[in-house]
């Protein structure tokens, strides 16, 4: 297997380079699914950091205004998606639209999800001052949520996480690009 | 006197705090408790006359209000009283439960914005790619198998199925009475053992009548194992067990 030491990256042939970026394109485009860096960078033949710099460099290059794909991330995971700002028009070719609306309830529950991964049921609950069962329930039915082992307290409560889904839901890349909670606060 | 509230749909208990919190224009911090309580008080009452189901947490936020208000109307003494404190901190929790509910809601109000300001991203479904991995071809995995291998693997098969036919294995319509014992047989594999020193369980098996006597066989040896009376050893699954005396303790 060849390594790739990223600070040659730069001095070898440029080819090298274009060659590990095309070849990476190439198994995200294949797979559709939610593609691990480690699985990557196996196939690819190169170390986990030489894929991260390729990914990220990739990521950039979608941002260009002339491209109608994204590169969405999710724990260390890649996949190609579609632009949100094209969704329209893809729901025109495929005919439907994969959003629902949110009730109020299940909006509250995940956000406390969104920016409190893990989290468990009872503390939902205790943020909301109500029962959010039925609100979990659909978020779960809808794939938005996860989820995602169980807590090592009395009781093994079952832990909740966001999904890929999520990011497709909201148009999102990665869960970095939700803004901060902390910026809610100044509207308080 | 006509109520009018409006009833609006809350959330929750929170919800409705900081709905009255907003049309009171107060500060979550400095809160007029007095002028919360009362509202909040009249809002479950007009529930409770439209037959609206009030569930226990927003009576837990009523009585919660009501102990910071009591507490409030008793004159303040100087020396740190414990119950004071206690006060002190219903009220904070309260304050800080309901920041933190409102930061949420915030929040929901963002990803609500999203939903409908952004686009949804769509992705491919898995890719199926078929005959990635060929199957073999026949002549791969005949090459090392001669006729006679697949004749003998023929013989073994139907010699196999004819036994399923066995007459010694065809349940009777009538079932008859027990006629074998474990007690019986685990004698009569002592006795055996005793004659013979060793002995192979198959012998056993080939004497026995039927699968029934075979059985109870199996389950006596069983029990002699479980006894320590005899050994068993067996050298790989499906060969055949050779079983001798245990060797008594000498102190026994």
């Amino acid at each position: 297997m060849k390594e790739i030491n990223i600070n040659q990256l730069e001095f070898e042939e440029t080819s090298s380079r274009d060659k590990l970026y095309s070849m990476i394109e190439s198994l995200l485009f294949v797979t559709g699914e939610p593609l691990d860096l480690n699985e990557i960078a196996r196939i690819a033949g190169c170390s986990y950091e030489a894929a991260k710099v390729i990914l990220d460099e990739m990521a950039e290059n979608y941002q260009k205004p002339d491209r109608g794909i994204r590169l969405i991330t999710m724990d260390g995971s890649y996949s190609l998606a579609t632009k949100p700002e094209n969704s329209s028009f893809v729901e025109e070719l495929l005919g439907s639209s994969f959003r629902q609306s949110l009730s109020q309830a299940a909006l509250e529950t995940l956000s406390i999800i969104a920016y409190r991964q893990p989290v468990t049921r009872v503390v939902i609950d205790e943020i909301r001052g109500v029962k959010s069962e039925r609100a979990i329930n659909s978020l779960l039915e809808k794939k938005i949520i996860k989820e995602c082992g169980r807590l090592e307290a009395p009781g093994r409560p079952i832990l909740y996480s966001t999904s890929e889904e999520f990011l497709k839901y909201f148009g999102l890349g990665s869960l970095k690009e939700l803004p901060g909670i902390e910026s809610f606060m100044d509207e308080l | 006197m006509p109520l009018n509230i409006k009833l609006e749909n809350f959330e929750g208990p929170f919800d409705l705090l900081l709905h009255l919190i907003k049309k009171n224009r107060m500060d979550i911090y400095d809160i007029r408790i007095h002028d919360i309580t009362t509202q909040y008080l009249e809002y479950i009452k007009a529930m409770e006359e439209m037959d609206l189901e009030i569930t226990s947490e927003f009576i837990l936020i009523a009585a919660t209000l009501l102990e910071i208000k009591s507490r409030l109307m008793l004159p303040k003494s100087h020396d740190g009283d414990e119950d004071e404190e206690d006060g002190d901190n219903t009220a904070r929790e309260l304050i800080s439960k309901l920041t933190e509910y409102k930061r949420f809601k915030i929040a929901a109000e963002y990803l609500k914005g999203r939903l409908e300001g952004t686009g949804a991203l769509y992705t491919k479904k898995a890719e199926i790619i078929e005959g990635s991995r060929k199957a073999p071809a026949p002549e791969d995995y005949l090459s090392k198998i001669a006729m006679m291998d697949l004749y003998n693997i023929y013989i073994k098969v139907i010699s196999l199925q004819n036994e399923k036919f066995d007459n010694r294995n065809v349940f009777k319509r009538e079932i008859p009475i027990e006629k074998f014992k474990i007690e019986k047989k685990m004698e009569h594999i002592m006795n055996e053992i005793r004659s013979k020193k060793k002995m192979k369980f198959s012998t056993i098996v080939h004497g026995c009548s039927s699968k029934t006597e075979a059985i109870v066989s199996f389950l006596a040896l069983l029990e002699l194992i479980k006894l320590k009376r005899v050994k068993a050893y067996q050298e790989s699954s499906f060969t055949d067990i050779f079983i001798r005396e245990e060797e008594l303790n000498e102190g026994n």
